[in-house]
């Protein structure tokens, strides 16, 4: 056997976090290539080959959800699909030796787990490779019923930008009441999701953007037509929809790569909100990765959020390049929205960042030591000079151009939604 | 017929092994194998080839079947299920290939059982058998994205 599994990225773990034991086989040959086990609590674990070298079989272990199981076994659930319903959306892959011994155990999210790992979209379960389906249809009959088993229907999205031979956005939508259904859906729903997922897209496609700019600021002025360049690089048009329960697949209309940069433009707009998505969970990741962003992005996250939350519905968005045979996932539920909003509402920063412009003074306040400055590209600052600067104010005046250094703090509390923005100007240098 | 190629391993196991039903005799077989013929898992039985998957088998019959070596009816059914397992498991190819080999079993080669309804039986090898003599590539499969 070869000896090349791959790395996997994720949080390595010394092993398997339960002791569940094999009951049966769901696929059989010349040993076990899909096995279930069962754990002391009743809880079902699927254990997927998906690898091995010369010493180690590797497995992708996920907990499912009965009902999805029998979904599956009924041959109305994909095997990608069972995957993709993994119970708390993660998964273990783990390198067992024939004593049983496991090594590198790494939790990793199901969005995250590698394109070889994973079936075709189309395959669904066989009979024919399966020896214990008695044993197995007789142990999930033990499980009653439940509601729990509304997963979200998502497709093999990297599937589908091959066959669109394309980069490819899928929002899914789901919900209870009967907004959204098999190839339904409500306008208004679904105009309300696609304009604020649009506008997220923007705010990060103009985050990106900024960040290319030397010397960048919040405050920056952009070229003529920089703007509706940057409006183009999230923009995408309508590809297809599918019924189950409703997706809407978007691409993007062009494909733009800095000279530097292999990605392209949309790829560079995903990696960046599908970081948000999950950094979002949690306050103090959010914290830190909010050091890199701006409101309006944050504000555009909040509004996609709130949509969500007031339709009452459950999205999905994936996002998938032929390039990239590794797609983002994501999922929005009731709860996990509720979160995340809780989370942006709390979140608390203090910024320093320290620009460079160059303009003329509008007013001059020696008294208070403010100032108000305009600059070559037409914005404004005011705020009051540094100690330093304040003793010379009188050697300032409005006529000459002067290249500044404005320090910029901005500041928003916990349970505001305000940021508050101060300007203090550091050096001033007549040219 | 000689004695048969892997007797040691077959009287550790608790069952009787090979099964009393399994027969010699003529079949033309068919055979997933790599690309490589010459490859020293092509021939090997699964229990043997590491890292075996059978870690802690409980079942005696399969242990014994893993023992044996598997074969096919008909090109048919050996590129159906072969095809069908590439499908769900990407790297399948690397442990058993992605090529089907035909071979041709006479009754000095060992014991066989019969085929199932999709065509798959086991061959128990006796000492004399080397199936890679007569084996001839007869068909390569895609190994898909």
């Amino acid at each position: 056997m070869e000896n090349d599994l791959l790395k996997i990225s994720g949080f390595k773990i010394s092993e398997l976090p339960f002791h569940a034991v094999r009951f049966a086989d769901l696929i059989y040959f010349e040993g076990p290539l899909m096995s279930l086990h069962l754990n002391s609590d009743g809880e079902l674990f699927v254990f997927d080959w998906v690898d091995a070298d010369s010493l180690y079989n590797r497995w992708l272990v996920y907990e499912v959800d009965p009902q999805v199981l029998k979904s599956y076994i009924s041959g109305d659930t994909p095997h990608i699909k069972l995957i993709n319903s993994a119970l708390k959306d993660v998964a273990f892959i783990v390198d067992i030796d024939e004593q049983g011994r496991q090594r590198d155990c790494t939790l990793i999210s199901t969005s995250k787990i590698p394109y070889s790992y994973l079936p075709k979209a189309d395959v669904y379960f066989d009979a024919i490779e399966c020896p214990d389906l008695d044993s197995i249809i007789t142990e999930l009959d033990q499980y009653r019923t439940s509601e729990s088993s509304e997963k979200n229907e998502l497709f093999d999205i990297y599937q589908e930008a091959l066959n669109e031979n394309g980069e490819l956005i899928n929002i899914h939508f789901h919900s209870t009441p009967g907004k959204v259904g098999v190839g339904k859906i409500y306008s208004s729903i679904l105009g309300q999701v696609l304009v604020n997922y649009q506008n997220l897209s923007f705010e990060s496609a103009l985050q990106i953007s900024g960040s290319n700019i030397e010397d960048s600021s919040i405050q920056t002025r952009r070229k003529k037509g920089e703007l509706a360049r940057i409006k183009q690089m999230a923009e995408c048009e309508f590809a297809y929809a599918k019924a189950g329960s409703f997706s809407v697949f978007l691409k993007p209309i062009i494909n733009y790569k800095t000279l530097f940069d292999d990605k392209s433009s949309y790829q560079r707009i995903s990696d960046q909100i599908f970081s948000l998505f999950e950094a979002s969970d949690d306050i103090s990741k959010l914290n830190k990765i909010n050091e890199s962003l701006n409101n309006s992005l944050l504000k555009s996250y909040h509004h996609f959020l709130k949509v969500i939350r007031d339709f009452d519905i459950s999205v999905s968005l994936q996002y998938a390049s032929p390039s990239e045979n590794i797609p983002y996932t994501a999922s929005f539920t009731k709860d996990r929205v509720k979160g995340i909003l809780n989370n942006l509402d709390h979140l608390q920063f203090q910024r320093t960042e320290t620009i460079t412009r160059t303009g003329n003074f509008k007013a001059l306040d020696a008294l208070a030591g403010s100032f108000k400055f305009h600059t070559k590209d037409g914005d404004e600052y005011h705020g009051k000079f540094s100690s330093q600067l304040k003793d010379g104010i009188q050697a300032f005046n409005f006529q000459d151009n002067y290249r500044v250094g404005i320090e910029i703090n901005s500041m928003k509390k916990s349970g505001t939604s305000k940021i508050i923005e101060k300007d203090r100007m550091v050096s001033c240098v007549r040219v | 017929m000689s004695g048969m190629k892997y007797k040691k391993n077959h009287v550790e196991l608790e069952c009787v092994c090979p099964p009393k039903k399994f027969k010699s005799g003529e079949i033309q077989a068919y055979r997933w194998v790599h690309s490589d013929i010459e490859h020293e898992d092509n021939f090997k039985p699964a229990y043997l080839i590491k890292p075996s998957r059978m870690v802690n088998e409980k079942v005696c019959d399969r242990k014994c079947a893993g023992l044996g070596l598997s074969l096919f009816n008909s090109e048919d059914n050996a590129t159906k299920r072969l095809n069908s397992l590439l499908n769900r498991k990407k790297n399948f190819a690397k442990s058993h290939g992605n090529c089907i080999a035909k071979v041709n079993i006479t009754p000095k080669d060992g014991v066989f059982d019969e085929p199932n309804r999709v065509g798959h039986f086991t061959l128990h090898e006796s000492v004399s058998c080397d199936l890679k003599l007569t084996a001839k590539i007869v068909k390569t499969l895609k190994i898909g994205k």
